[in-house]
């Protein structure tokens, strides 16, 4: 058992190398502006970049918007990527700063939070949440959240995000951020009682 | 950042990783717009080495041709030259043939009778001795049809003229009066008599 299980990580080893591999010779000719390397790359990121568009967005048309603008700015930006990193990553970071771009121009985040830096969250935040939930129904639990606390709960929860960056990124402060997590922490739990 | 996740929440745990491997397929259409515009500047920078290749090849293409045209023109005309010279070169010239025949017909005539001064310089010399004969003359004639070059002829023909002339030469018709010798004695007694001088003696 322990030989099968060696075998199959150092399997898995030399598939990721050498995906990895492929990975770096297609961003290299994407930067000479190969058009096929492009398309392939395009390939390779476009659904994860939508069904991380789609997150932030209100409705599909609204996603392809969002995945074009991050897909571009991708391309346009691929020299700056160091290839010793992690790409999708990165990929991701990059999308997501042209998406928020957008959401300033469009003045989605102009609305204040400041009002409720000091929001105190409230509530058995330590309770434990039984059942299972598939994607679907987790994603269904984000899109109900309004606009301001879906955005900030995706960054922190989904993307990783901490609340300076999100501050930088919204253009809020790190105390707004926390309150809106909060906030939607709360909404979140309400919604799983009620399907309980 | 991990001192802000150390505690994680409940719902936090209930939704991260679930993420990771979260893909939609994206419509067709996006990568339309994505291609066209980040092709965009290597489409321009295509077109320019186009535009820059098809400047090369339409200057090549007119220096070739003008060089082309060169030399066929430079062909053609030696061919009609060459043409001209085997075929047709009394077309061109006929002036000049004409010419020449011309030439040639005056040289045949100069040849076959002598010229006007070859005829008069015989008839000058002779006057000193006696005008030449029509024997003369005609044997003359033949021997200028002869000759090459018209001082030749007229030097034969003097020659001739002469050497025929001093032949037949006869005795002059006019007489040459030589005036007499006088005598001195004579001409003392012819002045004694006309003057007045006595004291010469005159014997009888």
């Amino acid at each position: 058992m322990q030989k099968g299980g060696f075998y199959f990580h150092t399997l898995l080893f030399h598939l990721n190398s050498s995906c990895r591999l492929d990975l770096e010779k297609i961003i290299r000719k994407c930067i000479k502006k190969n058009q096929k390397a492009q398309k392939e790359l395009y390939d390779f990121l476009s659904s994860k970049l939508y069904a991380m568009c789609m997150r932030y967005a209100n409705s599909s048309d609204e996603a392809q918007e969002y995945l074009q603008l991050g897909v571009i700015q991708i391309f346009q930006n691929l020299e700056k990527f160091n290839l010793g990193n992690p790409f999708i990553p990165w990929a991701k970071r990059v999308a997501v700063n042209e998406i928020f771009k957008t959401f300033r121009k469009k003045s989605i985040l102009s609305e204040s939070g400041d009002i409720e830096d000091h929001f105190e969250i409230s509530g058995d935040t330590e309770a434990t949440i039984e059942g299972q939930f598939t994607l679907q129904e987790l994603k269904d639990l984000i899109n109900k959240l309004p606009e301001k606390k879906k955005i900030v709960f995706n960054l922190y929860v989904i993307e990783g995000y901490n609340h300076n960056e999100i501050g930088e990124l919204l253009g809020i402060s790190p105390g707004t951020s926390k309150s809106q997590l909060a906030k939607a922490k709360s909404a979140i739990r309400e919604e799983i009682e009620k399907l309980k | 950042m991990s001192n802000e996740k150390d505690h994680i929440d409940p719902i936090e745990n209930l939704f991260q990783g679930r993420f990771d491997d979260d893909e939609i397929q994206a419509p067709d259409s996006a990568w339309a717009a994505i291609s066209s515009e980040i092709a965009a500047p290597a489409s321009q920078a295509l077109i320019l080495k186009l535009k820059i290749g098809l400047a090369i090849t339409t200057i090549a293409a007119i220096t070739f041709g003008t060089l082309w045209l060169t030399e066929k023109n430079s062909k053609s005309i030696e061919t009609q030259i060459d043409t001209i010279d085997n075929e047709d070169s009394a077309i061109i010239i006929p002036d000049t043939i004409i010419e020449i025949d011309s030439l040639k017909t005056q040289l045949s005539q100069k040849k076959s009778k002598p010229t006007l001064r070859s005829k008069s310089l015989p008839l000058k010399t002779s006057k000193k001795s006696r005008p030449l004969d029509d024997h003369s003359f005609q044997s003359n004639s033949n021997k200028l049809s002869e000759t090459s070059t018209p001082i030749q002829d007229t030097l034969t023909v003097i020659k001739t003229a002469i050497t025929d002339s001093s032949e037949k030469f006869i005795e002059p018709t006019q007489k040459i009066e030589v005036p007499k010798k006088t005598d001195p004695y004579q001409e003392l007694l012819k002045k004694g008599k006309k003057g007045n001088n006595k004291d010469i003696f005159v014997p009888e």
